[in-house]
Formats: C-alpha cells, structure tokens, sequence
C-alpha cells in the first residue's frame, strides 16, 4: 500500500505541479505542460474543420480530395512542412504550376501567426515574366518544394516572426552593446508561412493573358489567383490544426497588402477568440475611382490593377471583400481601414512603415507619371516619388490617428532595402527618437497592448541618417543588390 | 498489477509534463547575468520519448545560439571559434531536419563569421564566400526545380492544354453560359487543372 500512495502522490503533485505552472506564463490558447507532452506524443487534431456553408459562395473554402498526398505529418513539430494544394483547392501559382505553403507547427499553443510573403506585384508580361529593368513579383517560376531551405536573396530578407530563432538582438551583441533578449511573443506560435507567387497582392482572381511587346514569344497566361490560393490555404488550416487561441496576421510589402486585403474573411471564417494585424509598408492608399491624381497619387496604379486582377469583377474580389466587411466602399479602397476597425472593433490592428520607403513607392508610382519614368537623374526620381508618397502617407497617418484599434508607427529611414519593410532582418532602426520609441514598442503595443494602439510618427529624417553606417545593412544591401 | 502500470505512466507523463514545464533558462535570463555563462545543469528527461528528446533538442539549440553571442565579445579567439564551429555543425543539422528555415540560417551563419573574424579583411573574405556559398545553392536550387518542372508530366500536359484553352477562349465570339470571357477562362483552366492532375 506505501508503494501505491507514494506513486498516487507523485501523479497527483506532477499533475498538479504541470497544470499549475503554466498559469505563470501561459497565454489564451497555450497549452498546459501536460497537454504539450500529450502532444508531442499524440498531436491534437482539428476542432473546426470547414463547414458545409463554407464551401458555397464565389470564394469557397474548398479542401483537398480525399486521400491527397499534402506531405502533412502531424507529429513533425518545429519542422519546416511543406503543405500541397491539389488543383480541386482553386490553389495555383501565376505560371500554372502547383501552389503550397508552409507550417511549423508547435505543440505548445494553438495560437499562429500568418505570415504572407512579400515580393512586389505585376501586371503586364514584362513584369511577371521577371524581366530586368522592371520592377516585377516574386517567384515567376512558382514554387519549389523545399523553398524554405533555399538560399535565395528573399530568404536574407527573413523576418523575425518566422522562425524560432530569437535572432533580434544579434548585432548588439556583436557590437557589445546591450542586448534586448526578450523573444516575440509569437517566436513559439505556430508559423503559417504563405508563398507569393500570382503578383497580385494576394487579393487578385483573373487569368491574364499578356502579349509580348516585342513580338518575339507568345502572350503570357499568369493566374492572378492570390485570393484563391489565401481561401485554399484557410481550408487547408481549419481540416488539419486546432482553431488558434489567438492569431496574427502579417507580412511585409505585398504580403502587408495581403494580410489587410484577407483579414476580414480570414478572421470571421477562423473565428480565433483575439485576433491580430500587423501590416508591415503593405499599404493601401485611399484613391476613390476617378480621382484626381494630383490628390490621390495611387489612383492610376489602382485603375491598372483593378482591370488587370479582375478586382472590380461581378462577384469578385472587391465585392466579396464588401460582403466579408459592410463599411469598405468598393470605390475607394482605402476605406479598408476604418471599415476593419469598425467591424472588428475587439481586435488590435497595426500599419507601419517608412516615410523614406522608395520600393513600394516606385511600384506605385513609377510607371504611371511620366515625369518620374523619364526623370533626368536617380536624384530627381528619388525626391518626386517621396513627394506622391509623402501625399498618400499623411492622409493614411490622419486615417489611423481617427482609429483607436488601428495603430500606425510611421518611422522615417532605414538604411536597409531602401528603407522598406520595418520588420525584416531585424527591428532595429525603426525608432522614433524624439518620442523615445522603437519598432518593438509597437508590435509589443499591437500584440499586447490596452486601451487605444499606439499612434506614432517621425517628423525628420535626420536623427536616422546621422547613424553610424551598420554593416550588416551594407552586407544585406550588397547580397540583394547583386542578386545572389 | 494493471493499476501499478496504469500509475506508473501517469507517473510518467505527470513527471514529463513537469520536466516541459521546468522553467527555461531564457525566462529568466537577464543578459548581465548570462554574460558570466554559468553551466547550469539541465533537467533530465524522466520520459524516453524520441518525440519529446527532439523537442528538448531543438529547444537547447536556440538556447545555445543565444548564449553563445551574448557570451562571444567575453570570449578568448580559440573558444570561441571552437564554439561557433560547434554551432555551424548544429546548424548543418538543423537545416537538414529543416527545423531552421534558409533565412534563419543564412542571418545566423553571417553573424557568426562576424562574431568569429576580427580582422576586417579576412571577416569581408570570409562573408565573400558565404555570400558565394549562398548564390550557388540558389542557383541549385532554383535550376532544379525547373527543370523537375519541364520534365513532370502533369504539368507540361496542363501547359499543353492551357494554351489549347486560352486560343480558343480568346477566339470565341460569344461565351457560353452567360459568364464573362474570364469567368469562363478561368474555369476552363481549372478544369483542365483537375483532369491533368488527375492522371
């Protein structure tokens, strides 16, 4: 009998001791240490698969066929798995090769992160065939399996919510200077990473058929099927994982853009108790149809690819966007903002990015005024898209400053990528010295926060620019710059 | 001696639940403590699980990483470059078990050189052949999936046909079914997709 009490007592106080201990640190939707290792042991499976209703409508959530080979192993935690879509899914790269993601699953929370790959975007065959000399969309080729062990230039560009590594503070500690240690707090979530390969800000649904300029080969026929392929993935994580405690949904650049454009679905059709948005420089600027340029800089570029996505089709993307979010306006898509803010008024929502951005603002404006196409020098180029670019920030900045749940953190400079994407490599440098704060602030504030998020913006550049040069920017700059 | 059994593996899976929830030593690491590097024992896996080892492993990995540059600037050059040599076979492992994806590795292997190399020359040397070693496994990489995608069957026979499909749409003077031309591409396509893929 002593035998038998002593082990019912060590049960008891282990069982009691795992089922306590969390309350320490734990978080919605993280599990218990004991659940963790009933995990790793047996992995928990789907508690909200896609429904019937689900599967109807113009987007479906459409699943795999029964007995595809996805190449999912539910007990393979903390392992890149690479996830296939079959063609039944609507998944499709822009060549018309097979779309798939990729998870990291972790067997201590439900909670995930989102991460949409950026990548530029395009709209005519010199951009989406890749061709030198335009500024065109990640990945014409579709793709590979193993992506996410390939050394290509995007990779370098890593951001800190993909991974697991706590790599934010690695150039302090280099140089000596004081580290901050503290890991995201979604460095253990599981991570959904989202491959960009349809140039169209993941939220285009049209086969596109570009003829060549020159005459030379034959048109090229590229799915802009971003929204498809963000509807497939959806069903994909609903059949297989538990619905996440809390989720995030981010991305820089196009995968920015992305993560705004599907929040709304993405969020009523996952039903996560808290969610999250963190738009990194995937900004859409207001631009009602129509209006003038003058005051609306992003107006040509949305006329071009309204028409070449397909956005403003009969049952397409912008109107099921509206049906997803009653208050966006069709006509303006900048009213994205406050019509999420408003619908999902519990949420804590996030936009930053760089006033000196000149990547997304030469996609924006570049081939669309002739005065900066044509401009005679890459000084005058840079200082004529600041300025269209400084038109459509300060009215997105006015946008968010009349949003309590939608913060924006607009820093200056970085001297990484031409300054844009703030949360790439790392988070250093996006500071806004003369409020005494950093990037991490933010996102701390966007995923952590009370009351109203964090609202910030930098009035000079100068304090960015006077920084001694930082030479992992100009290793980085220089691995991009020569294409690897 | 069934209820014997049945406790002991409560036991067990009590007492690895608790060993899971021993805390990390992250948590509660603040770096001017950490610089000293104290060689803290870690707990010992009551529950021989290979599921559960892995686990622990790939959570001492991160773990070790940190440690190892917080303490690097502290160290004398021969520890530690046999430390960071000992990360890089870490990190071969990681990457082949693809628990660390390419751009963790890449930040990381260029940090370590930078750690590791003093002399500015022989560090821009060093990051030269890294930045080679990354643009040739690109280059692999990326030639090998195309030509896996000029060789798979299923795919070239979807191109064949979407070519077929998307000659004869665009020639089409009037479109069937009340749908636009695009609509009606696009299903077109997505049929051909499904058939193709099929086989």
């Amino acid at each position: 009998m002593s035998l038998r009490r002593t082990s019912l007592a060590a049960l008891l106080g282990g069982f009691l001791l795992c089922n306590a201990a969390p309350a320490l640190h734990a978080e919605e939707g993280d599990y218990t240490p004991l659940q963790v290792l009933l995990n790793l042991i047996s992995p928990p499976r789907a508690d909200h698969p896609v429904t019937p209703d689900q599967r109807l409508g113009p987007y479906p959530l459409l699943s795999n066929p029964a007995g595809f080979a996805d190449g999912f192993k539910p007990g393979a935690y903390d392992q890149w798995q690479t996830i296939q879509l079959a063609p039944e899914t609507g998944a499709i790269c822009g060549n018309g090769s097979p779309y798939k993601f990729f998870l990291l699953r972790s067997a201590q929370t439900t909670n995930t992160v989102i991460y949409m790959e950026g990548g530029g975007a395009c709209w005519d065959y010199g951009s989406c065939t890749g061709q030198s000399g335009i500024r065109g969309a990640r990945n014409p080729n579709g793709i590979p399996d193993n992506y996410m062990t390939i050394s290509n230039p995007g990779a370098l560009l890593v951001s800190p919510f993909v991974g697991r590594l706590n790599l934010l503070d690695l150039v302090n500690l280099l140089n000596g200077e004081k580290p901050q240690l503290q890991p995201l707090k979604t460095q253990q979530w599981n991570i959904v990473y989202v491959p960009y390969c349809t140039g169209d800000i993941y939220s285009g649904d049209r086969v596109a058929v570009y003829p060549d300029p020159s005459g030379q080969h034959e048109p090229l026929v590229w799915h802009h099927n971003g929204l498809r392929n963000e509807r497939a993935v959806l069903a994909w994580l609903k059949d297989h994982l538990p619905r996440p405690g809390q989720m995030l949904s981010t991305g820089c650049s196009a995968g920015g853009t992305g993560s705004l454009t599907n929040y709304a679905a993405r969020r009523k059709d996952m039903g996560s108790p808290r969610s999250f948005l963190l738009d990194d420089s995937g900004p859409i600027f207001s631009a009602p149809a129509g209006g003038s340029p003058a005051n609306y800089p992003s107006e040509p570029l949305f006329a071009q690819i309204r028409q070449a996505w397909g956005l403003d089709d009969a049952n397409g993307p912008l109107s099921t966007l509206q049906h997803y979010l009653p208050g966006f306006d069709r006509s303006d898509m900048g009213s994205i903002y406050p019509a999420l803010s408003a619908e999902f008024p519990a949420d804590r929502l996030g936009h930053t990015h760089f006033w000196q951005d000149l990547n997304y603002s030469s996609y924006s404006y570049e081939r669309f005024y002739p005065e900066i196409a044509h401009a005679p020098d890459e000084a005058t180029k840079e200082r004529l898209i600041h300025q269209l670019w400084a038109i459509d920030t300060n009215r997105l900045r006015q946008t968010t400053d009349g949003l309590s749940n939608f913060g924006g953190y607009f820093p200056q400079y970085r001297a990484l990528n031409e300054s844009h994407c703030t949360t790439i490599v790392d988070l250093r440098n996006g500071d806004i010295q003369a409020q005494h704060l950093e990037l991490i602030d933010f996102i701390n504030n966007v995923l952590d926060g009370q009351g109203r998020v964090l609202h910030a913006s930098e009035a000079s550049d100068a304090a960015d620019r006077a920084k001694p040069v930082d030479a992992l920017y100009v290793l980085v700059n220089q691995l991009l710059s020569n294409g690897l | 001696m069934r209820w014997l059994v049945a406790i002991a593996v409560a036991c067990g899976l009590g007492l690895g639940g608790l060993w899971l929830a021993w805390p990390r030593p992250h948590a509660a690491a603040s770096p001017a403590v950490v610089v000293s590097a104290p060689q803290v024992p870690r707990p010992v896996a009551p529950v021989d699980n290979a599921a559960i080892r892995d686990y622990r492993e790939r959570e001492r990995f991160g773990q070790d990483v940190e440690d190892f540059f917080v303490r690097a600037p502290r160290l004398d050059p021969l520890t530690r470059q046999r430390q960071a040599d000992a990360l890089r076979e870490e990190l071969r492992r990681r990457e082949a078990d693809r628990s660390i994806s390419a751009g963790e590795s890449m930040n990381l292997q260029i940090a370590l050189v930078r750690a590791t190399v003093d002399d500015p020359q022989a560090q821009a040397s060093a990051l030269a052949a890294l930045a080679e070693h990354f643009r040739t496994d690109a280059e692999q990489a990326n030639q090998a999936w195309q030509q896996h995608l000029a060789t798979d069957p299923q795919f070239q026979r979807y191109k064949q046909d979407e070519r077929r499909i998307v000659e004869t749409v665009m020639a089409m003077p009037v479109i069937p079914g009340g749908v636009s031309r695009d609509a009606y591409l696009r299903e077109q396509l997505q049929h051909a997709r499904e058939m193709a893929y099929r086989q």
